[in-house]
């Protein structure tokens, strides 16, 4: 999300007409209504990882008696942005394991790793960074039956370890 | 007879030349209508746009009874259909070639002394008038209102330093959903972008604590000692005696040319910091006058003349050379007298600003890259990402 700045609306009669990043030090007038340029407060929402604040088209943005202000829809995540972060997402080796062992997972995530092929278990063994978007792990957490939001917080969790 | 149904809020008959300025013209002037109490506030809120661009400008108040007189040419202007009692405004603002005079037709009463309007390029001058008894126009300027005086989008406030950094945005938006700790949880990357498009980026820590400053820089704020490391440019300058906010004494500047200042120049500031200056400013003759605080040297802007107290928050920049505290008058002749002045570097900001971590949870409080050049005066957008 972005707060943009020193942006400034031109309202007439109730209505904004275009958005312009320069602030205007006049008041326009025509032969018809009265033209201001007014200070816009453009600030998005704060949302959770899984939404997003989607800015309005301006002829819903409400204009105050002395600034205009931008607004917001909460919008679902696309997935391909929600995979965009959770590709970022990882923790050390050490920090999964004692979320595992705090989950009381840790037996059979030993057990499913050694159904994997030779080179699953020894990349698993060595790993120095546990990354969320892993086939390994994609693959681990749909053995365990856990959703993908309870895996985002499970390596969240393990972050904080 | 007139009056508002405050019980119901809803309509009530009224004269319909007491609406003047959104009634029908055509309407015969005892004409009953139905307004709703909300329509009669728009109706006495409503402006007329008049151009003067010759030298007589005719304005009927009978169409609205605030005006907004463009001033093309030197003008003078008379009023038809003064209403009583009655009372309204006039904007006078000047085009892009400004300097243009206003003389008044009406005999107008006028509080204090007859002004002169100013003269600079769209600045935008005010007269209230009102009227009692009879058509009898009183009349008192109010000064400039230079658009963006009073409320302005959101403006960032960032402290770059190791060690200090943080941020907040001066209209109270609340930074702190945002927030991680200083402890190794920076759940947000933030990526500040100045108006020339150079970039600073750091992670978002703890939300601030509440404000708090350092010591007070500001020696002799109140010039009960003397003028001692004040200086003067283009302007005579003394303690004075006669003006003054608190103790007994100011500093007062005769200004002997267009923006006669006196200063105060701090050098020896630190780079990266975020400091809140500010001071009080009164204009007794002639001119305009106010406190200028800056992180470079340049003439001083004008935009807010007539506030008695003002006050910055300057981060001082790597590229500045001192802070200058100014007390300008905006004209030769003018006088303006300076006083309480402060100046203090911030240590913590508000519980709706964070702290500035330099790495992913990290704890270092300082900012991860400043690319040079970068002015964090001048910040123009911040992307937000989420980074865990």
């Amino acid at each position: 999300m972005k707060i943009k700045l020193n942006q400034y609306a031109l309202v007439a009669n109730g209505e904004i007409f275009r958005v312009d990043e320069k602030p205007k030090n006049r008041v326009e007038n025509y032969d018809y209504g009265f033209y201001k340029w007014m200070p816009i407060r453009d600030v998005p929402p704060f949302t959770d990882r899984y939404h997003e604040a989607v800015r309005l088209p301006m002829d819903q943005w409400v204009i105050h008696e002395d600034h205009v202000e931008a607004t917001y829809s909460i919008e679902p995540l696309a997935e391909e942005k929600k995979n965009e972060w959770r590709k970022k997402l990882s923790c050390g080796p050490r920090q999964f394991r004692l979320i595992l062992r705090e989950m009381k997972l840790n037996k059979q995530v030993k057990d499913f790793v050694r159904t994997l092929d030779e080179d699953a278990q020894e990349d698993w063994a060595v790993a120095s960074e546990i990354q969320r978007m892993d086939p390994l792990i994609v693959g681990a957490a749909k053995a365990f039956g856990l959703t993908d939001e309870q895996m985002d917080d499970l390596i969240l969790n393990a972050k904080r370890k | 007879m007139k009056y508002l149904n405050t019980y119901d809020n809803t309509t009530v008959p009224v004269r319909s030349d007491t609406l003047l300025g959104v009634d029908n013209p055509g309407d015969p002037a005892w004409a009953v209508k139905q307004f709703t109490v909300e329509n009669l506030d728009k109706a006495l809120e409503t402006v007329q746009a008049v151009t003067a661009s010759t030298a007589a400008t005719s304005v009927d108040l009978s169409v609205a009874r605030n005006v907004v007189v463009t001033l093309q040419a030197d003008t003078e202007i008379t009023f038809s259909n003064v209403p009583y009692p009655a009372s309204g405004r006039i904007t006078l603002e000047q085009d892009v070639a400004g300097g243009w005079g206003v003389t008044w037709a009406n005999e107008i009463l006028w509080l204090n002394s007859t002004p002169t309007i100013g003269s600079a390029a769209f600045g935008r001058y005010v007269v209230r008038w009102w009227t009692d008894e009879d058509a009898q126009v009183y009349a008192e300027y109010a000064g400039d209102a230079f658009a963006g005086r009073t409320v302005t989008s959101s403006v960032v406030k960032i402290a770059t330093k190791d060690g200090e950094a943080m941020v907040f945005l001066d209209d109270g938006t609340d930074l702190s959903s945002y927030a991680g700790t200083d402890s190794g949880d920076t759940p947000f990357k933030l990526t500040f972008t100045d108006s020339g498009g150079k970039t600073a980026m750091a992670y978002a820590g703890a939300a601030g604590g509440g404000e708090t400053y350092d010591v007070e820089l500001f020696d002799n704020a109140g010039l009960e000692d003397g003028i001692e490391n004040w200086s003067a440019f283009d302007a005579t300058i003394s303690q004075d005696a006669s003006v003054f906010r608190s103790g007994a004494y100011s500093v007062k500047v005769v200004a002997s040319a267009d923006q006669g200042r006196a200063y105060r120049v701090f050098a020896d500031l630190s780079t990266g910091s975020l400091y809140n200056c500010s001071g009080y400013v009164k204009n007794v003759a002639g001119g305009q006058s106010r406190i200028t605080f800056s992180s470079y040297i340049s003439s001083p802007l004008f935009g807010d003349y007539s506030a008695a107290f003002q006050f910055s928050y300057v981060t001082f920049n790597a590229t500045s050379s001192a802070l200058i505290v100014r007390v300008v008058n905006k004209d030769l002749g003018g006088v303006a007298y300076g006083d309480d002045f402060s100046l203090k570097k911030f240590t913590d900001v508000a519980e709706t600003g964070l702290h500035l971590i330099s790495s992913p949870n990290g704890t270092t409080r300082n900012m991860a890259s400043v690319e040079t050049g970068f002015n964090p005066n001048a910040i123009t957008e911040i992307d937000i990402e989420r980074v865990e």
